[in-house]
């Protein structure tokens, strides 16, 4: 994750985090599988194509993994969810978002969406 | 009823139990979310928010065609159709979120609603940078039509300053810019076209030295420039740097647009190996050119690199279109990458940036023994040889410059004097009160007999160029006593006679 995201910088990088959840306890990430990011202006966001999304999903799962979340970068900003990524959270998901200093990755944040509110870990 | 089958994207299937797809009975999209609330409260509440709008990640898709619930929610459904859940997932370190403000949405609104376009393209366009060489004729149209499209970053490279024969077609420029540098003038008239866009102007010539630099990191250059070293260099760098490039050229009433260095496609060198030898291809300067044809031209160069851009349409990569505009014909011919290509090719030979000017034999150095003919010159004295007096050019075409010519006249010699331009160019100016005779360049094969062969013979036109293909064609037909007059006519108004005007 920290190989790609300092790979990419300045511009966003991201992918999808798959693992196993069970029952209420917390889950626990198996792989973070990077994928390309579609945004138009990768300087500024990240997005996912849906088929790529799609078949990585599709891929995991025959290994018994499900997915848990995305990450994605943070060139020179801190790790605090933009208003954007509030916005766009899918809730529920988990959510890393990492930090890239200079072209050095710091220390990542992990959060999720319920309804309005977000909580961190 | 018709039965709607919802797809469920991999993002949202943990709260539909796993399940890839469920079905419902129902005949309107807000009937199946009342139903789905009601099965499936969980996943209901992942697709719309409390006041049962659409979640911004959530896109529906009916039958294919995207659908929106404020809007399409109470339509009829009328057979069984699938509907496609689409986990929009996305997020961004900046706030700005790819969005347009009112007044972009308005000022790109008939571009944003064209299929293929949109939302998307209008933010990748933003998101894009070109540079252009040369801020003239072709440069102008495609520079104004990019920043009004809304292209983020828009660099031009020329080093010169607008002139009034600039104005019959260089639209970036007006009369008010006469004598700035025309990047200042095309940056000014841009940013009052188009505030949103970053114009970097950059007077410099482009030169094998700087143009790695110069062209490193924009996403499309555009070719506007007026001479072949310019063309080779601006291929070759694009070539080698990987960059895309817009092609255009024109030439009295004809055009040439093409994209050169796209990926798979062919160069510049797999159509043109080498240039023409230089005495062969006049510039504008010298041959004309109609005014809006390189707005034809331009224009063509900016849709293809907005086409690169948008990664959408069908690139010129491969074909090379040909503008006749006397005729108003367009005409294409196909163009492969040619596996022998020196630069492109699957064995280079070329693999840095060379000499551009040496290669298409267009340099132009003094020789030493015409700075020693030069200063044999005195007045009061009998006139010099003219052949001894010559330097060579470049072609190696006999030449004399205005001071020599002068000189000349002034110690009483009295060569022919030859006029190879227009007669609405001898107009302007001429050398007839030292008994110059008006042969245009054209008429000159026709006219030999009325040059002596065997006598002194200073051949002139405009600038140079015309007259050193003259003397070219004489030599080989036996007239060994004529020379060129280097800088031409205007040179003479220049250095010589203030009082000339110069076109």
């Amino acid at each position: 994750m920290a190989r790609q995201v300092e790979a990419a910088y300045p511009e966003e990088a991201c992918g999808a985090l798959f693992g196993l959840q069970t029952g209420r306890s917390m889950p626990v990430v198996t792989a973070a599988v990077p994928l390309p990011n579609r945004a138009p202006l990768r300087r500024e966001g990240f997005r996912l194509e849906p088929g790529e999304l799609e078949l990585a999903c599709r891929t995991r799962s025959a290994l018994g993994e499900s997915l848990l979340g995305f990450y994605h970068s943070h060139p020179d900003r801190s790790p605090m969810p933009s208003t954007f990524d509030l916005e766009r959270a899918v809730p529920g998901l988990w959510q890393i978002t990492i930090p890239v200093i200079e072209g050095r990755s710091g220390a990542r944040r992990a959060w999720r969406t319920e309804g309005a509110s977000a909580c961190r870990r | 009823m018709p039965e709607v089958r919802i797809r469920i994207p991999a993002a949202l299937r943990s709260h539909a139990e796993d399940r890839e797809e469920l079905r419902f009975q129902a005949a309107s999209l807000d009937e199946l979310f009342l139903q789905l609330a009601g099965s499936e409260p969980l996943l209901a509440s992942r697709l719309l928010a409390d006041d049962g709008t659409q979640r911004p990640y959530v896109r529906l898709f009916l039958d294919g065609e995207e659908v929106d619930l404020a809007v399409e929610g109470t339509a009829p459904i009328i057979r069984d159709a699938v509907l496609t859940v689409v986990a929009s997932i996305a997020g961004g370190n900046s706030d700005r979120d790819g969005s347009f403000s009112p007044d972009e949405r308005f000022r790109y609104h008939r571009q944003l609603i064209l299929p293929g376009f949109g939302e998307a393209g209008q933010a990748r366009l933003r998101e894009a940078s070109v540079l252009l060489i040369g801020a003239g004729g072709l440069g102008s149209p495609a520079a104004l039509y990019l920043a009004a499209a809304g292209v983020g970053r828009i660099g031009l490279v020329d080093a010169d300053a607008v002139d009034l024969s600039n104005l019959h077609r260089q639209v970036l420029h007006d009369t008010g810019s006469l004598g700035q540098a025309k990047v200042e003038s095309a940056a000014a008239t841009l940013t009052r076209l188009n505030p949103e866009v970053e114009v970097v102007p950059l007077a410099r010539r482009l030169s094998a030295e700087n143009a790695f630099e110069v062209l490193d990191g924009w996403d499309v250059v555009i070719d506007g420039s007026d001479n072949f070293p310019t063309r080779y260099l601006v291929n070759d760098a694009c070539v080698l740097l990987g960059i895309p490039l817009a092609y255009g050229a024109v030439f009295r009433y004809e055009g040439q647009a093409s994209v050169f260095a796209a990926p798979e496609g062919p160069c510049y060198r797999c159509l043109f190996r080498d240039p023409p030898p230089a005495d062969l291809v006049p510039g504008c300067e010298e041959a004309g050119v109609l005014g809006v044809l390189p707005g034809i031209i331009g224009t063509i160069q900016a849709t293809e690199t907005l086409k690169l851009l948008l990664g959408a349409g069908r690139s010129l990569s491969g074909r090379l279109l040909m503008v006749d505009a006397w005729s108003m014909e367009f005409r294409e011919i196909e163009i492969r990458r040619d596996p022998d290509c020196p630069l492109c090719g699957i064995d280079p030979t070329i693999t840095g940036l060379i000499d551009y000017e040496e290669f298409c034999g267009s340099r132009v150095t003094p020789s030493a023994e015409s700075e020693a003919g030069a200063g044999r010159f005195e007045a009061d004295t009998d006139p010099p040889d003219l052949l001894d007096a010559a330097s060579i050019d470049a072609n190696g075409v006999p030449e004399i410059d205005v001071e020599q010519l002068k000189a000349i006249l002034d110690c009483g010699g009295r060569p022919q004097l030859v006029d190879v331009r227009e007669a609405h160019e001898w107009e302007i100016s001429n050398l007839g009160f030292a008994g110059a005779k008006l042969i245009p360049l054209g008429q000159l094969f026709d006219r030999l007999d009325e040059i002596e062969p065997k006598e002194d013979a200073v051949i002139y036109c405009r600038s140079g160029s015309r007259s050193a293909m003259a003397v070219k064609y004489l030599q080989a037909h036996g007239f060994d006593r004529s020379v060129n007059l280097r800088g031409g006519i205007n040179d003479w108004a220049a250095r010589i006679d203030p009082d000339m005007p110069r076109y």
